[in-house]
């Protein structure tokens, strides 16, 4: 670097140069070193205070009407379901708010009998019944709550039915408190994934006291998730909520289960911007982070590999390709670009062209070449189809398409929410299209919501995009591509593929359920309404002080058993 | 040489010759200005900085867009003729360096001359016509400072397609408010002063006024506050590239690369540093030729 | 005077009329809207979401509710669930307020006296010196400076915290970094009016009678030399203490600040109201009170 400056006639500007590199110098090699008073983190692992970095703050903390991933993590410490999970395997378990479960022969009715000593929150410690979950679930599945996770809970009888307002009458809904303690399900098809779907908190409770003393049941917003207000059923209780700032739960005594809580406080910090957290994380401020930069973890691996937690997580990354065509009055640019995309010879060029290894070794965080659309991991799937990645075989489709080489082909535009991860993977992408095929690819980075706009009403040739699975089973990878399914927005349809997913829905054993799926990514594969990239890995700075916090693949993590080793620090 | 503007022959201003006197006013200005070394030397460097973005990028090796993955993100002169090294791509960073400069460059100039014009003539105009148009002039100045600014550029990119001129649109919208009050604050102030009101009396035209005495004798701050702008708009280019407006993924502007530097400044500093010595290079250059301009442009100057 | 203060604020209302309505339009033009997720929402959810937000009713019904429940104080933000626009703007404006002030101090202590002083030196290697101090902070935005000084001080050196503002010590970094940005562009706008009253016959004058240097900046010349620092800083100041988007994501601040970028991002129709009249409403006024010292300063302007 300095060969640079050396002889550099502007000497006005060297002092400054001079300054910035030097601050970077004494930053990076500060880094290490440690300063006198102890670090946050050391002093919480004498309180048990478990400092998180939370990425957003969260809309709201109502389970029934929020969608994020923060508010998930904010539910797992205060708000409990009907079953736990096994920390890594995610295997239902019995220590939430069920201690025993039963499931018919034909798999249609689910008796679950409660935990009889657990408690709401609140001064009297009310029981938590069968009742408050029949009121939780007439709440989200009612049409005025208007619940986006609604769908979630259709697997009960009738319960699409109610939710969509053609039945008025909830008791046919497939839910029923059979006495205080006991709740029974009858479900629409038998549901093999019922019990992990159950781990996802449209389907925990709430307490009707409270949601009725604050306004209606049904109402979107009210004061009841307030600080003074919230009561919940979980491990932790909400005692502070500032906007922007932090949310903090403490420990719960009355919680029934009380003794396996390690945790004396929880204090979630929704810490937007990547680069801060990571600095905060640095200091000792945070024991983890939310995320990781994509650059930050070479580095990260290289320097702090006991802190840096990656592991495979429920999700892909992929491009949408626009099946519609072009809408009336586009330009001829448009026209061309989206009547190749309708050639699938020029959809599965573009999709074996993709050197996805390039990519994922690019990323470095382990994360997996996608050839197929369910992640691997997936439970009780085994993924049978596999995009041959072949840049021959893509040109010959290319020039079989009309399309010798590239020549004649337009310009794509491939869309993407602003972001620079999903910036260097459009980067690489465009340029191995480029080099490989002679196809040129214009990028358009948007906002998060002009991005959701532009890909709803199909204003796009190829679209970047992701999916993380709701619960641990393929159908959440496979249902969403049948025909007008909200989340196609590719325009697919394949009555083939449609029928399986309903077969699928009904399937008497796990073979054939297994089969039918795979045949239905088989054809997704083929027709390649979508150009899968890699599956996604969890990424986060994880402090080694903290124990018990097993990694999962949907990066889920109750807090009971979680605890602070004091230890580490002498 | 007499201030122009206080020339007791001023009667004669609106005559042919005056076309003269006025060359003669910039020919004076560009004589103070050579007698001016840190202005030469910035200029020279600008001029410098400018052909290597316009004709650089040409002579490198590399193509701004041309990625070497395996070679990733090195330090300047570990691998190949990269001087300033590579980005995470293994992209050349002189080569994205001297590319940006093209982009923020260009930006820079055309967003600040329209800002620039808009925010003289509007603020002028204001401060010299005074009373009720003043009042609307200037609210209307106060309602533009307030639109939501984030919002104004989503709905500007959905209406519109992507195109450059939507860029300065956005930039010149802001940009010109403040450049406006300065203008008006300042000719509120001369509008008061003898030798107006003597031109007034001797009959000359509202434009004229404006444009011959006003506009004239505001350069000195105005000049100090473009030099300011030309900075701000480069960098603000960056957060509207953000939003998708502005240059387009693989392209490069040194507002961009400064913006993705920074966030890597602890991991690959060099990314940061090359863009920025380009950036203030060209901010220390552009600020001291604006002192030596403003200098040169001063009447009373000539007489220190 | 107070004629003229009462004349403003009834211009006040139909410019935040305007605005309201401009902004009011801008939301609803917007692609998206606050309830779209990467989820797909089934239409007819969407519907009843909307219908509970009144997103139903015709526009200007809606736009008519949106004003009186902003009046009223209890217009709920869509974004966070359970809180009304005035709350989250009470809770958050003071850290933005504290912020910006002691960053506003900073930058006028910074840089009025280094603008003074290359004024005075002008051209000379003190002059140099001075301004490329200032321009430190334009060279380094905040988006740099910032990150920098917590690499430095906080994650190096140990002595502050990253980020939050909870202890005194919080307020250093954050203060610096938005406060050295200011402080450039005081520093150039007072060097620039400082010139511009330096070079008149009265301080020739002055200074022929053997008065005194310092005595001559600070009681002749200043009050002039800061006339164009003056009309800068009005929408400045406004900027200022409404908050900083970068600083406060930086530092982790929970001010006011965020919410003009967030709001436009979530679509949060309400919150976008309010941070838009609220600012305005701050700007309205500071506006005004740097016409009245303006005024105060330049004897020759009157209250018209």
């Amino acid at each position: 670097m300095s060969t640079k400056t050396k002889g550099n006639p502007r000497w006005r500007v060297t002092p400054t140069q001079a300054a910035i590199r030097c601050l970077g110098w004494i930053a990076l090699l500060s880094f290490t070193s440690s300063c006198d008073r102890p670090s946050r983190v050391e002093m919480a692992a004498e309180t048990q205070t478990f400092l998180m970095g939370n990425g957003a703050e969260p809309e709201g903390l109502d389970p029934h009407i929020v969608t994020g991933v923060p508010e998930n993590r904010i539910f797992h410490s205060i708000l409990e379901g009907l079953v736990g999970i096994d920390h890594a395997t995610l295997a239902p378990t019995s220590d939430a708010g069920a201690e025993s479960w039963t499931i018919s022969q034909d798999g249609l009715v689910y008796t679950f009998q409660l935990r009889k000593n657990a408690t709401w929150s609140n001064a009297e410690r009310d029981p938590v019944t069968a009742h408050d979950y029949v009121y939780s679930y007439n709440r989200v599945l009612h049409p005025d709550t208007a619940s986006k996770y609604s769908y979630m809970l259709y697997p009960l009888k009738n319960g699409e039915a109610f939710n969509k307002g053609d039945l008025k009458d909830f008791s046919q809904v497939g839910v029923k408190a059979l006495d205080d303690f006991t709740l029974e399900f009858q479900l629409e098809s038998p549901t093999p994934y019922l019990l992990s779907m159950l781990n996802h908190y449209s389907w925990w409770p709430v307490h009707p006291p409270t949601i009725e003393k604050h306004g209606e049941m049904t109402q979107r917003s009210s004061p009841w998730t307030r600080p003074q207000n919230f009561v919940g059923n979980g491990p932790f209780r909400l005692v502070e909520w500032k906007v922007n700032n932090r949310i903090v739960v403490e420990k719960r005594e009355d919680y029934w289960d009380a003794d396996r809580v390690k945790l004396n406080k929880v204090i979630f910090y929704p810490i937007e911007n990547l680069e801060t957290e990571q600095r905060a994380f640095h200091q000792g401020y945070i024991h983890v982070t939310y995320e990781m930069p994509a650059h930050r973890i070479r580095w990260s691996l290289e320097k702090y590999p006991e802190a840096t937690e990656i592991d495979p997580y429920l999700g892909v990354y992929y491009f949408r390709v626009n099946l519609t065509g072009s809408k009336p009055g586009a330009d001829a640019q448009r026209e061309a670009a989206r009547a190749a995309l309708k050639d699938k010879r020029v959809r599965k060029a573009l999709a074996l062209s993709v050197n996805r290894k390039a990519i994922c070794d690019f990323l470095a965080a382990g994360q997996l070449p996608a050839h197929g659309f369910v992640p691997p991991g997936t439970f009780g799937y085994e993924s049978a189809s596999s995009l041959e990645e072949s840049l021959e075989k893509a040109k010959s489709l290319l020039a079989e398409a009309g399309y010798p080489n590239g020549a004649g082909i337009p310009e794509f535009h491939l869309y993407y929410n602003t972001h620079e991860d999903h910036k260097l993977v459009a980067e690489i992408v465009q340029q191995q299209w480029n080099k490989g095929l002679g196809i040129r690819v214009a990028l358009f980075n948007q906002e998060w919501k002009s991005y959701l706009n532009t890909v709803a009403n199909f204003n796009y040739d190829l679209a970047r995009a992701a999916w993380i699975g709701d619960y641990n089973d393929p159908n959440t990878f496979l249902d969403m591509w049948v025909t007008d399914g909200g989340n196609n927005q590719t325009g697919f349809s394949h009555a083939r593929y449609d029928e399986l997913i309903r077969l699928a829905a009904r399937a008497s054993s796990p073979e054939e359920r297994l089969a039918l799926f795979q045949e239905a990514e088989s054809i997704l594969m083929d027709e390649l309404p979508v150009i899968p990239i890699y599956f996604y890995v969890s990424k986060h700075m994880l402090h080694p002080s903290v124990k018990a916090r097993p990694p999962n693949i949907l990066d889920r993590h109750p807090f009971k058993d979680v605890y602070l080793d004091p230890n580490y620090f002498n | 040489m007499t201030d122009p503007v206080i020339n007791p022959s001023g009667k004669l201003l609106l005559r042919p010759e005056d076309i003269e006197q006025g060359t003669s006013l910039w020919k004076d200005a560009w004589h103070r200005l050579r007698k001016n070394r840190m202005a030469v030397a910035s200029l020279i460097i600008l001029i410098l900085i400018t052909v290597l973005s316009i004709f650089g990028p040409m002579v490198m090796p590399y193509e701004y867009q041309d990625q070497n993955q395996g070679l990733g993100a090195t330090p300047p002169l570990q691998a190949g003729a990269h001087l300033f090294g590579t980005d995470e791509l293994g992209r050349d960073l002189l080569t994205r360096t001297l590319h940006g400069g093209r982009v923020s460059l260009g930006v820079g100039l055309i967003a600040t001359l329209t800002a620039l014009i808009i925010g003289v003539t509007y603020g002028a105009v204001s401060g010299y016509l005074g009373g009720r148009t003043d009042v609307v002039m200037m609210r209307i100045v106060d309602i533009l400072y307030a639109i939501p600014f984030t919002i104004f550029v989503i709905v500007l990119m959905s209406v519109f397609d992507r195109d450059i001129k939507l860029l300065f649109l956005a930039i010149g919208a802001v940009e010109w408010l403040t450049m406006a009050r300065i203008v008006r604050a300042q000719v509120l102030s001369l509008s008061k002063q003898e030798f107006v009101e003597a031109a007034l009396s001797l009959g000359l035209h509202r434009v004229t006024i404006i444009f011959r005495y006003l506009i004239p004798n505001v350069l000195g701050p105005v000049i100090v506050y473009t030099t300011l702008t030309i900075p701000a708009v480069m960098l603000f280019e960056s957060i509207l590239s953000f939003l998708g407006l502005g240059v387009q993924a693989p392209m490069s502007s040194w507002g961009s690369l400064i913006k993705d530097g920074s966030e890597k400044m602890d991991v690959y500093p060099w990314l940061l540093l090359f863009p920025a010595m380009f950036f203030s290079a060209t901010l220390f250059c552009l600020n001291f030729l604006g002192d030596g301009l403003r200098d040169a442009l001063d009447p009373k100057s000539s007489k220190d | 005077m107070f004629k003229f203060v009462f004349y403003r604020l009834l211009q006040a209302i139909p410019v935040l009329l305007i605005l309201s309505i401009i902004t009011f339009v801008l939301c609803r033009v917007a692609p998206g809207n606050a309830f779209l997720d990467e989820r797909a929402v089934p239409p007819s959810v969407m519907k009843k979401i909307e219908e509970a937000n009144g997103l139903d009713k015709p526009l200007p019904v809606q736009y008519f509710v949106t004003m009186s429940s902003l009046l009223a104080g209890d217009l709920p933000a869509i974004k966070n669930l359970g809180r009304t626009v005035n709350e989250l703007i009470a809770e958050t404006f003071p850290y933005s307020f504290e912020l910006g002030l002691i960053a506003l101090v900073i930058a006028l202590l910074l840089g009025i006296p280094l603008g003074v002083f290359a004024a005075v030196r002008r051209n000379t290697l003190a002059d140099y010196g001075s301004m490329s101090v200032a321009m430190f902070g334009i060279c380094l935005p905040t988006f740099v400076l910032g990150p920098m000084l917590v690499l430095v001080f906080a994650v190096g050196f140990g002595w502050f915290n990253p980020l939050g503002w909870e202890e005194p010590s919080d307020r250093v970094l954050p203060c610096l970094t938005l406060g050295t940005y200011y402080a450039a562009y005081i520093a150039r706008l007072t060097r620039g009016g400082m010139l511009e009253v330096l070079n008149q016959d009265f301080v020739r004058t002055a200074r022929a009678k053997g008065v005194p240097p310092v005595t001559l900046i600070v009681r002749h010349t200043l009050k002039g030399g800061l006339l164009p620092v003056v009309s800068y800083l009005g929408p400045a100041f406004a900027r200022i203490i409404s908050g900083s988007f970068v600083i406060e994501t930086i530092f982790f601040i929970p001010g006011l600040g965020r919410f003009f970028v967030t709001s436009a991002f979530n679509r949060d129709y309400n919150m976008i109201m309010g941070t838009v009249l609220f600012y305005a409403t701050l700007l309205v006024i500071l506006n005004l009170v740097v016409d009245v010292i303006q005024v105060l300063l330049n004897p020759r302007l009157k209250f018209q």
